[in-house]
């Protein structure tokens, strides 16, 4: 008798384990499909182009593909944070980063602090600055006025702009590196240079990646902050100070988006325009990975990278002024297959 | 509360839209001969063109609630057209004009394709990506473009012997510019007002506002988004085509990604969401960097390479102005400013048909109808043998203001269409 009913409870929980695999398989099978996809078009395109131009030319592409793949990374991570705390793009970020690499620049060169002490203070008073900005401009409107805000990130564009040229004009200053950049300061792979100084960019984000999660994941704010992105009215309902979370979101950016200049600032030369392409690129880079992903805004970021450098290297007719429009017909067509990214949670509209 | 009140479809109503209108018209005719130099004319010209592509830019943005930052690539795209064929084939400016309108809008509608399956702000980053590869475009293909130099029509403008300017003075050539660009300037206007006002915009207004019940209305979603980026982009091109004829030289920094952001800002200063906003935000467009430019001149510490930054700080404080003092842009102000003054009570046609009363208010007995009312003697009827079957319900005679309300209340704040993340 007890056997019996035990029996049927071990078979109906087996048929229940059951189900949730063949549930859970499918939804790695449809994350399968998408990635099989890609990978399928990657390794056609490298067998490509070891054919057409050896595996040494093909490393060193990749290599500085991720390079420019990872200042976009961390660009885009710095979006996707004001997006999912605020809910819109913020157009301001390009040269609110800008304004931050200069003040590292005055710190570092005029007043004669080191390198990284210069950048982490400059971090520290941009993620100030923007806590200001949010407080006084954003705050005021009812979070839900996405256009308000829009309206508000666009003047602050046009303002941050305005006054580094005004204060700093626009001739072009070469910002020192934190990372050694001497001549010999390599690594070579398969006879492919990686410059110290990229792998340290590359640390740097990857770090900086695994830092903002952590702090998402495991404090208390971080899950105040993951309550106010998912939900607003409920985490206002819980007790959250949204005002807060939304200041958090705005300041961890705005710190991001510095450490991102001073990045990438060594390569390029500073002068106010300097991050107006990276930001495209870095549009591009959080739409691809789906606007609410942390991680879906670095691998869109890397993605970007190498299809800018692999198009520009490898099509002739493409070249390399075309690099930009084939990162952004690349977003394109992935947005056409996945209208929220390759990451980004899909929403679900009630009607 | 006004100070003069007029009740609809009244003579006194009719004499005042066409005061009204005859002194929009008297400005804009005006204008030459006010702005008094050569120069300055030129500035006109440029508003009356900037305009008609801020009219294009605020179908998408303030009727449909898209964000496009893509806008200065339809512009340009039109100007080249216009400059190459008028500088290269020997065509007339104006004969351009329908095939920029063709060529744009196809590719308006190309365009707007994606926005069938992506929409708010992953849309605004496609049409980013469009206002960003325009220019690339532009120098790639030099051979047609002419590349950095750009293409220059040697044979600008003239006014014909019939008219009274004069070819060879200083003024005549503008001020004729000026006036042509103005009529089609006008007409476009005009067309896309009757577009707004009718079934295409209604069905526009409801895509914006709840786009799951504009569908389960009858509205195509597909074909409406589709076609509206193509007659936005239209619009654009043909802004193109009266920038080449005020300035018959097309290079790729005059359309640039830059230009595409400053429209975006006119556009919020103007008012999104009224064919009028597209007036003062090209007003504001032309002669907000101009001023403070020359008023930057006078400053010591702005002197230098800095000054022309001055105009961005000026921009970006008055559009926080504007976002906080006046989110509907200069028009709404301008229209609740002169509320003040003026109020036209609503009496709409419908109405009076319902009350059986003659268009001209002539009641039964040949009374003159109240030049003045307040608006509570309009809910009552307005002679005593009035009521009965030609009297109405109070809740009837209520919904007469719908009209209005439902215009100025759903028009001022265009909701991003499906953009919220949480």
């Amino acid at each position: 008798m007890s056997g019996g009913s035990t029996k049927t409870q071990v078979k109906a929980a087996n048929g229940g384990l059951e189900r949730g695999m063949v549930a859970l398989r499918n939804v790695g099978a449809r994350r399968m499909q998408t990635f099989g996809g890609l990978l399928a078009v990657l390794v056609v395109f490298s067998v490509w182009a070891v054919i057409d131009g050896g595996s040494k030319l093909l490393l060193q592409r990749t290599f500085d593909g991720l390079n420019n793949g990872f200042i976009y990374s961390a660009m885009a991570l710095s979006l996707v944070l004001i997006y999912r705390s605020t809910g819109i793009i913020n157009f301001a970020q390009g040269n609110m980063a800008m304004f931050g690499t200069f003040i590292a620049y005055v710190l570092i060169v005029e007043q004669g602090l080191s390198v990284v002490a210069g950048v982490i203070v400059a971090m520290v008073i941009s993620a100030i600055g923007a806590a200001v900005i949010e407080r006084l401009f954003v705050w005021p409107f009812d979070p839900k006025n996405h256009l308000a805000i829009t309206i508000v990130t666009l003047s602050w564009y046009l303002i941050i702009a305005a006054l580094a040229g005004i204060i700093w004009a626009f001739d072009p200053r070469a910002f020192p590196s934190p990372f050694p950049t001497g001549a010999n300061d390599y690594v070579s792979i398969g006879g492919a240079r990686i410059r110290y100084a990229s792998l340290g960019i590359w640390a740097t984000v990857l770090l900086t990646l695994v830092l903002v999660t952590q702090l998402l994941r495991r404090t208390k704010i971080g899950l105040a902050f993951r309550a106010v992105s998912s939900n607003l009215d409920s985490g206002r309902l819980v007790g959250i100070r949204i005002g807060r979370v939304v200041q958090l979101g705005w300041a961890l950016s705005a710190a991001v988006g510095t450490l991102a200049g001073c990045l990438i600032a060594p390569s390029l030369l500073l002068d106010p325009n300097f991050m107006s392409k990276v930001l495209i690129y870095s549009f591009a880079a959080a739409t691809l990975g789906g606007l609410d992903s942390l991680g879906g805004a670095v691998i869109g970021g890397l993605i970007i990278g190498l299809v800018q450098t692999m198009s520009g290297g490898y099509f002739k007719i493409i070249g390399s002024e075309f690099s930009l429009a084939s990162a952004l017909a690349v977003i394109i067509v992935i947005l056409l297959v996945k209208p929220s990214g390759l990451f980004g949670s899909r929403r679900v509209e009630r009607v | 509360m006004a100070l003069v009140k007029i009740t609809q479809n009244t003579p006194a109503h009719w004499a005042y839209r066409a005061i009204r209108w005859a002194v929009v018209a008297a400005a804009l005719l005006y204008v030459p001969w006010f702005a008094h130099q050569p120069a300055r004319i030129d500035q006109f010209t440029q508003v009356a063109a900037f305009a008609v592509a801020l009219l294009g830019l605020n179908l998408v943005m303030g009727f449909a609630g898209q964000i496009s930052l893509g806008h200065s690539a339809f512009v340009g795209l039109g100007g080249y057209i216009t400059v190459i064929l008028v500088a290269k084939h020997d065509w007339g400016y104006l004969q351009t004009i329908p095939v920029v309108i063709v060529i744009c809008f196809i590719a308006g509608c190309i365009v707007g394709l994606p926005a069938l399956r992506i929409s708010g702000l992953y849309m605004a980053v496609v049409t980013l990506a469009v206002g960003a590869v325009f220019p690339i475009i532009v120098l790639k293909y030099d051979g047609l473009t002419g590349g950095a130099n750009g293409v220059l029509a040697k044979n600008k403008m003239l006014p014909p012997s019939w008219t009274p300017f004069d070819a060879h003075s200083r003024f005549g050539p503008v001020a004729y510019r000026y006036l042509v660009v103005l009529l089609v300037a006008v007409v476009m206007f005009v067309l896309t007002h009757n577009l707004v006002r009718g079934r295409i915009g209604r069905a526009i207004i409801a895509l914006r506002d709840n786009s799951t019940g504009a569908a389960v209305s009858g509205v195509n979603l597909g074909v409406v988004r589709t076609v509206l980026f193509g007659i936005s982009a239209a619009l654009g091109g043909v802004a193109g085509t009266l920038l080449i004829i005020q300035l018959p030289q097309a290079t790729d920094g005059r359309f640039g990604l830059e230009l595409a952001i400053f429209l975006v800002v006119a556009l919020f200063a103007g008012g999104t969401g009224r064919t009028s906003g597209a007036v003062p935000g090209a007003l504001i467009y032309v002669f907000l960097p101009y001023y403070a430019i020359e008023w930057a001149k006078h400053i010591s510490f702005l002197k230098g390479p800095g000054a022309s930054s001055v105009s961005g700080v000026i921009y970006g404080v008055l559009l926080l102005i504007f976002v906080f003092v006046l989110p509907g842009g200069v028009v709404d102000g301008l229209r609740r400013a002169w509320g003040f003054v003026f109020q036209v009570i609503p009496r709409p046609m419908w109405l009076m048909r319902y009350r059986g009363e003659a268009p001209l208010g002539t009641t039964a007995h040949g009374g003159s109808p109240p030049m003045e009312v307040d608006a509570h003697a309009v809910d009552a009827p307005h002679t005593p043998d009035a009521t009965g079957p030609g009297s109405v319900p109070e809740h009837v005679a209520k919904a007469d203001t719908t009209d209005r309300s439902l215009s100025s209340t759903t028009n001022q704040h265009p909701v991003f269409e499906g953009e919220t993340p949480r």
